[in-house]
């Protein structure tokens, strides 16, 4: 069994004075790939965010790589070797898509050429279209700027919230496995879907459902158990 | 897409350099001189010109702060008169020689001690201003404005009460077509700010807290810092037009900056912003030194009709309509604003082909028009 890269120990966290989360715990091992599942509104989303910093942690703790993250800046955790791909693709439109992959090694220069080379192995299109404002592109093109501008900080933990989302079957397939094809590079990763064709890419599955996990386990046994069933039918 | 790729590369700042041939070069040079007959010609012609032009690059410079905060960092501010008010307001006092012209030295030292002084309220507004946005943003730099305006602008031991503080020009710069060539320095200076602040690794994180502060600090952009910057430097630039405004119009008085004159620049400098097209330089300087124009330009206009006597009795209704008017007409039908039109112009004088259709319109329509960036 490899070390866990990321713990999450009873994490709480939400918005205004709305709980969202109700004391997440699970963990992911260095080297593999967790997907989480659930409903709209399970916290999914709240879950990354919180992790990558955007949220402040109300209650419990996340450690990387053994070391505690709560109360650190989003600087700082980026530095530490934590990306984020956020929902929605996000990315900036009215800058061009090389400005918006230097913009994701924002806190790690020294490594944006050999990165941007390594995006561009990933996802070729954006190499045709570096020049190409963000906004003019499709969007798989724009799903895939955002993964590649969260690979541009080198990151040992990626974090990818709904890659499928608005994509065709076919380019959900493609992203699907230009992430299987990072992951085996050696990064760790930890996505967000609620389309299952992910699960064969997934060493561990999560079930999330108001705010907790119910389901922790290998992403085989997510199919016999029914908890996902559970999860979206009830 | 060749072609597409190159447009577009010039909307966000190209990569590419541009080929331009040495005719292309001399065919530009000379299409640029209309341009520079109209800064530098016309207003040697007479005095009241070279007041009225003057007037024009003091708006410009305000004009390219508010381009800085609202363009690039995403903010607002209805409180830029104040930043410009303290900046003459500290220019005048520290330069009050008496009836004397001062040295150059303490001229200069009053103009820099004035965008330090207003780079520090902006600061100050800037850090009060950090965790609110939208509305809530717009009213507390308009109470902001009107609060210094009142509590400051009003100390009797700083404005020179009725007679308000003296500021006179050294003597190199007691003609005003000298002051005029000043005074366009300053505006090269704002300009060179923008540019830099625009082509820099600064200008990309302002511009990315722009359109998404919560990704922009995913990727480890310091929002408030560069909020605070954004503020900061916009500060620095009006106050360094209220230094020029001082020694302009050779005193400062509260008058300018208090009450509805205050509330009234604030509102020229908004909507100048947004006519000008937000991001848009070339759109900023024209459509705020129109605003400066509006004026004289009537006056003018109804001196020779006749009209003169029922103008100066309606002067301020006519400037708010002609403002609420071009404010409609860009946010309904052209919210690229000024610039805008004038990208075809700016785009091939810096060396690209001249296309009316440009890719990067049709994008910034498509991305929501008025919030596009551009050089």
């Amino acid at each position: 069994m490899t070390a866990a890269l990321l713990e999450v120990e009873d994490l709480r966290a939400g918005y205004g004075s709305v709980p969202v989360l109700q004391g997440v715990s699970f963990s992911v091992a260095e080297g593999e790939t967790a997907v989480m599942f659930g409903l709209n509104g399970a916290g999914k989303s709240t879950t990354v965010n919180t992790i990558a910093g955007l949220l402040k942690t109300w209650g419990g703790q996340v450690r990387f790589d053994g070391s505690p993250l709560t109360g650190l800046s989003t600087t700082e955790i980026v530095k530490r070797g934590i990306s984020l791909s956020p929902e929605g693709r996000r990315v900036f439109p009215q800058l061009s898509v090389r400005t918006n992959l230097e913009l994701g090694s924002w806190t790690r220069r020294s490594v944006q050429k050999e990165q941007m080379a390594k995006v561009f192995s990933y996802f070729p299109r954006l190499e045709e279209r570096v020049d190409q404002l963000a906004g003019t592109l499709s969007g798989g093109e724009q799903q895939m700027l955002a993964i590649g501008r969260a690979l541009m900080s080198k990151p040992r933990l990626l974090l990818i919230d709904e890659a499928s989302l608005g994509l065709s079957p076919k380019l959900t397939q493609t992203v699907f496995q230009v992430v299987d094809q990072i992951n085996d590079d050696g990064t760790t990763v930890v996505i967000v879907e609620q389309n299952v064709g992910v699960l064969p890419y997934a060493d561990q599955a999560l079930v999330m459902q108001k705010g907790t996990i119910t389901f922790d386990g290998r992403g085989s046994d997510l199919h016999e158990t029914g908890d996902l069933r559970a999860a979206y039918l009830g | 897409m060749a072609a597409q790729t190159e447009v577009l590369a010039g909307f966000d700042h190209a990569h590419r350099p541009a080929r331009v041939s040495m005719r292309g070069w001399l065919i530009r040079g000379l299409a640029l001189l209309p341009v520079l007959a109209l800064v530098f010609v016309l207003p040697a012609q007479s005095d009241d010109w070279t007041n009225d032009a003057i007037y024009a690059a003091i708006f410009a410079m305000v004009g390219l702060s508010m381009n800085v905060l609202v363009g690039y960092t995403g903010q607002i501010s209805l409180g830029q008169q104040a930043f410009l008010g303290i900046g003459a307001l500290t220019a005048a006092n520290v330069v009050n020689t008496g009836t004397n012209a001062p040295d150059p030295f303490t001229f200069a030292i009053g103009i820099v001690a004035g965008v330090l002084v207003s780079a520090g309220a902006a600061a100050v507004l800037g850090a009060i201003a950090l965790r609110i946005r939208g509305l809530y943003l717009a009213l507390v730099t308009l109470v902001f404005g009107s609060v210094t305006a009142d509590a400051i602008f009003t100390i009797s031991s700083l404005n020179g009460q009725d007679a308000g503080v003296p500021a006179y020009r050294p003597t190199s710069l007691q003609g005003n077509f000298a002051f005029y060539v000043f005074a366009l320095a300053m505006v090269a200076i704002c300009i060179y700010v923008d540019v830099w602040i625009r082509r820099s690794k600064v200008g990309r994180g302002l511009i990315a807290l722009r359109d998404n502060e919560l990704v922009a600090s995913a990727f480890g952009i310091n929002v408030l810092g560069y909020k605070l910057l954004g503020f900061v430097v916009s500060g620095a630039m009006a106050g360094l037009a209220g230094g020029v405004y001082a020694f302009w119009s050779q005193e400062f008085s509260d008058k300018n900056f208090t009450s509805s004159a205050g509330f009234s620049l604030a509102l020229i400098f908004v909507v100048m912003a947004v006519v000008g097209g937000l991001g848009s330089r070339a759109g900023v300087i024209a459509a705020a030194s129109f605003f400066a124009l509006i004026d004289p330009l009537f006056t003018g206009f109804a001196h020779h009709t006749g009209w003169l006597n029922w103008y100066t009795d309606h002067k301020a209704y006519i400037q708010n309509l002609v403002g609420a008017v071009l404010l409609l007409q860009t946010v309904i039908f052209n919210p690229g604003g000024l610039g805008q039109v004038l990208r075809p112009f700016t785009r091939w004088f810096s060396g690209k082909p001249f296309s009316l259709h440009d890719a990067g319109d049709a994008a910034g329509a498509a991305l929501g028009g008025g919030d596009s960036v551009r050089a």
